[in-house]
């Protein structure tokens, strides 16, 4: 009986995996990627494979939902920027015009927002969220032209992990596991030539064409833990997630419920991510630090293949991090992604806890030609 | 004592976010950059489209050779004709000039403009634009068209042998058909209508279009 269920695990993996080229084909658009922001992620080098410690790696891994401590996710606010936000504030409060231009050339500016709602649970197998994220990015889309993208969402998560017994299970444990999730998304995005960038107003924003997207996807992932030492992950992230882009003349025409000027077909790309850890237990042994885990993933590793158009550099896909909790109150966090740098910290201050990220992301296909530095700061309610 | 803790807080923030903003986009693997040119051909130009948003005139201008190759070998593919005319814009240093521009000495300050730009990736860009617009006007927008006419402007000054000779002169007679400068002009006005702007905007009066 248990045989047949793997094995129709198994199927099901199989299916979905034969079913990307044909999505892939059909699409007529690249969706981008669920992304809820997380400090510690982005401390660490990007959403490990290998990590399940708690609501913050809800997405990493749905494996990592049979081992997880379980915790219960209150509420959120995790914000995030990234470029230049404090010289374009700066400039707009001198109103210092003359050093514009030369502030929009190649810029990349923005600023996200996850929360209030981050509600869910993790643990026992199980794992599901409800998150709101909004989000406001200002970028150079070509030679004096800057494009503006303001955007919410609302996301929903949920899924089970299982154990596959195996021979010497204190030894070698090996856990599977789905995550299903959807999403929400209006977004109004819109160009405007940078000599006419002081022109724009609430009428601009309200006459721009404005793209309400529905999608659903589904994740799989496998962990594999030798001696609670060495970790093993493997994940299959948007297995097959299409979406359904619906492009409104306005805003207005959205909500007063008029028929979209435009409707395509999108799918998220499918992206097979791998990683490992490696997790040293101090705790008995040393009174300062309790835990050191550290971990290397390589992310995306089919992309050259599936969907060449959007392949990067393979060196762009390392994440290495490490992290040392000290004294069951401070984490402190080192890593690099994408060739740059990565550092934060995690406090627990029991009601709360908050975490600081400060991070490089690499915009352009190959390393170091469009770096932009990123900060998140992040208060999680959770018990 | 609450506003200058505020105070001293927004300042240490500043300098913290600035000062660390080069230590986190310094890249260590720099070194591993691919050379565009021996990429696959869509990597070349996913390549081509980062680089556009980068800023970077000398990378566009690199990045250019390689989509322009690609155009010649397949001239009816209008986003390739897009993005090879935006690279062409990009490369040719027109986003440095205007950083640089001097608006309270306009005509010195274009002078300048116009001896720093690339003319002949100037004149490629709007080759492109108007490539593309044959094979399909819908496809360009109207920031594009309105760059371009921009583009064409400088170099219809450039012809005429200044900013200053595209009006009338003192006696009221505009540049006129058949003289230095004047087609140029007509391109540009007509790119700047389709691009939603009128030249009288950018201080061109002349009678003759």
């Amino acid at each position: 009986m248990k045989n047949k269920k793997y094995f129709a695990l198994l199927l099901v993996y199989i299916l979905l995996i034969l079913i990307i080229p044909v999505a892939l084909s059909a699409a007529d658009l690249y969706e981008t990627p669920i992304d809820i922001i997380s400090p510690v992620n982005s401390a660490l080098g990007g959403p490990h494979t290998t990590m399940n410690s708690g609501f913050s790696s809800l997405m990493n891994n749905p494996a990592g939902f049979y081992t997880a401590e379980p915790e219960f996710s209150i509420a959120e606010i995790t914000m995030g920027l990234k470029g230049p936000v404090f010289d374009i504030a700066n400039l707009l409060i001198t109103n210092d015009m003359a050093a514009l231009p030369g502030l929009l050339q190649g810029i990349y500016a923005g600023m996200d927002l996850l929360g209030p709602i981050s509600f869910g649970y993790v643990g026992e197998g199980l794992g599901f969220g409800i998150y709101s994220n909004s989000y406001s990015i200002l970028s150079s889309s070509g030679p004096l032209t800057v494009k503006a993208d303001i955007g919410s969402e609302i996301v929903l998560t949920g899924g089970y992990a299982m154990r596959i017994p195996l021979p010497l299970p204190d030894v070698n444990q090996l856990d599977v596991g789905m995550l299903l999730k959807g999403t929400f998304k209006g977004e109004l995005s819109f160009e405007e030539s940078a000599l006419n960038i002081m022109n724009i107003g609430l009428s601009t924003l309200t006459s721009e064409p404005f793209d309400f997207i529905t999608g659903i996807g589904v994740d799989l992932g496998f962990r594999y833990t030798f001696k609670n030492i060495l970790t093993f992950g493997l994940v299959g992230r948007d297995l097959y997630s299409p979406t359904l882009h619906n492009v409104y003349a306005n805003i207005n025409d959205f909500s007063n419920g008029a028929t979209p000027t435009q409707t395509l077909n999108g799918i998220v790309p499918f992206s097979l991510d791998s990683g490992i850890m490696y997790s040293l237990d101090l705790e008995s042994k040393n009174y300062f630090i309790s835990d050191v885990d550290i971990y290397l993933d390589y992310y995306d590793i089919l992309d050259f293949w599936l969907y060449p158009e959007l392949a990067t550099n393979p060196l762009l896909h390392i994440g290495f991090g490490t992290q040392i909790s000290m004294l069951s109150i401070l984490d402190v966090r080192a890593g690099f992604y994408q060739g740059l740098l990565t550092a934060g910290l995690g406090l627990d201050l029991y009601y709360f806890k908050m975490n600081l990220a400060m991070f490089g992301t690499e915009l352009s296909t190959e390393p170091g030609l469009q770096p932009v530095y990123n900060i998140q700061l992040g208060f999680e309610f959770r018990i | 004592m609450k506003k200058i803790s505020a105070i001293v807080l927004v300042v240490v923030t500043i300098f913290i976010y600035t000062s660390c903003q080069q230590f986190f986009t310094y890249s260590a693997l720099e070194w591993a950059q691919r050379d565009p040119s021996d990429l696959p051909t869509e990597q070349q130009i996913s390549y081509a489209e980062s680089i556009l948003s980068s800023g970077d005139t000398d990378a566009m201008a690199d990045a250019y050779a390689v989509i322009n190759d690609l155009v010649t070998e397949d001239p009816d593919n209008v986003e390739l004709q897009l993005l090879a005319a935006d690279l062409a814009i990009g490369g040719s240093g027109i986003a440095d000039a205007i950083t640089n521009l001097d608006l309270d000495d306009l005509e010195n300050s274009v002078e300048t403009i116009l001896a720093d730009l690339d003319l002949d990736l100037v004149a490629a860009s709007a080759v492109h634009v108007e490539a593309a617009a044959a094979l399909d006007p819908d496809a360009v927008s109207p920031e594009q068209y309105l760059n371009t006419g921009l583009i064409l402007l400088a170099q219809a000054a450039e012809e005429a042998g200044g900013f200053g000779n595209l009006n009338a002169d003192s006696l009221g007679a505009s540049l006129k058909s058949g003289e230095a400068g004047f087609a140029t002009l007509e391109k540009a006005d007509n790119f700047i209508n389709l691009g939603g702007g009128n030249l009288s905007d950018y201080g061109v009066n002349n009678a003759n279009l």
